[in-house]
């Protein structure tokens, strides 16, 4: 643990001491995440908080699925084709390490910048804060986790580094439709199988649990969702544990 | 002791058989050098060692463990030079170390390790902004930071200037006065002479020679090297020679003796041996030597024969020669 905390602190650090960096990520995560709803609020004259909700995750989706998958995918990439994996591994750091604090860092910031979004909500609109706090931000940690572990696999099978930046926008398209941040009329165009696949992704899970922790209700509800996540996550973890590479293709 | 042991090693990528059945063992506190020239497998080996490449045959034991499947017990007793491998550019040099303390056990401090690898003056300086070979020396400051029982270096002064290369060399030599086991892989064949005090050449995967570096030298031959003075030729030299033009090359096992004994016949004769030059043999002859006989070998047989020191005779440091 003390090896993946280090290693987490380390990327924090170069994170937040890269100025062109946080604010890209941060702009960009709080323009989407935050924008969008802010202005379906303003907008309706009746008020109506599912929509804003809706809103509010679906464009959370979007945003967890940029700072997780996609900012993990280049992170690694990048520092794989640098041989920086390299250089860490060659300090005795261990495998998982590397790759469970670089997990770490990129929670965080997911789970921050989410937060920042949230609170910017309940500020400026009528959409109140979650029953269930606490299941809410499990729920925006686990999320963001396994949107990670997909963006290591992505640093995996995409084969040049340069590629994975884009390689990412389709499931980042395909997250935020299923997850209704293109809004309920556009969800509604879409087949019914399409739906059905679409909530199969770890952000259908997300809102799933997300709108009982907002509304409150029963947890044993719950258990689809959780599956989804685990399988997602176990399917992540055999993928990384059998394909990772630490050199870069030559 | 063995600090590394190294039995019947191989690697091969593909089709290409990039180390093959190799065998050495390096005592502890002793210098190793891994020579060969571009792609003789040097730098695999230095991988197998240190547990980033799994063998395909053969076993490796460093400090009695296997570095592949016992990587972080290994790692804690190991420093590491990697001759290829990536910093983070925006980092100074000395955050670097101070981050790089945060993943090492019992670390020596940021500042001891900076000295050591000579990079003090450039603490503050982003990596991005140090020269290839202070570069290399932050590359050392990171492998020497856990204290290690063994070092691998792998090409350690590739880059750096002859004074910062000469202070490398002297870290290295107080290391293992201090009982740090090194391995090193070098292109300058006059660092391996300076610091190992035992060596293994090796050629397309193989090792083509090796032993104690000063029993290995002393079986090639000197030389010493003269003007023949006009008034003679060579026929009348005391001992046999080479001449092309009017330089006149004796080789010798003792080129000191051989030095006097011509010398002497100079003298008899009232003659001047201009431009005479004594030469023992060099780590740089003997190279040149192996790389001779291999292309002869290349060219007179398609299917390459055997030569010199192969696998079947392990190399070894510390005292045993191979």
């Amino acid at each position: 643990m003390r090896e993946v905390l280090a290693v987490a602190r380390l990327g924090g650090r170069l994170f937040w001491g890269d100025g062109r960096a946080v604010g890209g990520i941060a702009a960009l995560g709080v323009c989407l995440g935050a924008g969008l709803p802010l202005l379906i609020a303003a907008s309706l004259r009746s008020r109506d908080v599912d929509v804003v909700l809706g809103m509010h995750l679906g464009m959370l989706a979007m945003v967890l699925t940029i700072v997780a998958t996609t900012q993990t995918a280049v992170t690694l990439s990048t520092r794989r084709e640098m041989l920086v994996l390299k250089r860490l591994r060659a300090s005795g750091l261990r495998g998982r390490a590397i790759i469970g604090g670089e997990l770490v860092n990129i929670v965080t910031q997911a789970t921050l910048l989410s937060a920042v979004v949230s609170v910017i909500l309940y500020t400026f609109t009528y959409l109140p804060p979650p029953e269930l706090p606490l299941l809410f931000a499990a729920c925006v940690v686990a999320v963001a986790g396994v949107l990670a572990l997909i963006g290591v696999v992505f640093s995996i099978v995409t084969r040049r580094p340069d590629l994975n930046a884009p390689a990412t926008i389709p499931f980042i398209l395909a997250t935020t439709v299923g997850a209704g941040g293109y809004g309920p009329f556009v969800t509604g165009l879409l087949p019914g199988w399409v739906r059905w696949t679409l909530d199969l992704l770890p952000t259908g899970a997300m809102v799933e649990i997300a709108r009982l922790a907002y509304r409150g209700g029963e947890l044993t509800t719950l258990t689809g969702p959780v599956l989804n996540l685990t399988v997602w996550a176990l399917l992540g973890l055999v993928a990384v544990r059998l394909l990772f590479r630490w050199d870069p293709r030559r | 002791m063995a600090a590394i042991q190294v039995n019947h090693l191989s690697k091969s990528y593909g089709g290409f058989q990039a180390v093959n059945d190799i065998s050495f063992e390096v005592e502890a506190g002793t210098v190793f050098a891994l020579l060969g020239r571009n792609g003789a497998g040097k730098t695999t080996t230095m991988e197998l060692l240190t547990g980033f490449q799994k063998p395909d045959a053969g076993s490796v034991r460093v400090l009695g463990l296997d570095p592949f499947k016992d990587r972080s017990r290994v790692r804690g007793n190991v420093g590491i030079m990697v001759q290829e491998a990536g910093f983070f550019p925006d980092l100074t040099a000395g955050q670097t170390v101070g981050i790089w303390r945060d993943f090492t056990p019992a670390a020596r401090p940021a500042s001891e390790a900076l000295e050591l690898a000579g990079l003090t003056a450039k603490a503050k300086t982003k990596v991005r902004q140090l020269s290839g070979g202070e570069k290399r020396r932050l590359d050392l400051a990171l492998a020497l930071l856990g204290e290690p029982d063994v070092l691998f270096l792998d090409e350690p002064t590739t880059g750096m200037d002859p004074e910062a290369r000469r202070n490398i060399w002297k870290v290295v030599r107080d290391l293992a006065a201090g009982g740090t086991t090194v391995l090193l892989t070098t292109h300058y064949l006059e660092e391996a002479q300076q610091l190992a005090t035992n060596l293994a050449i090796m050629d397309r995967g193989e090792i083509v020679l090796g032993g104690d570096m000063a029993e290995t030298l002393a079986a090639r031959v000197g030389q010493v090297s003269f003007e023949l003075p006009s008034v003679s030729h060579a026929g009348e030299l005391p001992l046999p020679a080479t001449v092309r033009g009017r330089l006149a090359v004796v080789k010798a096992a003792d080129p000191d003796l051989a030095a006097q004994t011509l010398l002497g016949w100079a003298s008899e004769r009232g003659l001047r041996l201009r431009g005479l030059e004594v030469r023992t043999a060099s780590l740089e002859d003997l190279f040149l030597e192996l790389a001779r006989n291999d292309e002869m070998s290349q060219t007179n047989a398609p299917a390459r024969s055997d030569h010199g020191t192969r696998s079947d005779r392990p190399a070894r440091s510390g005292g045993a020669g191979a």
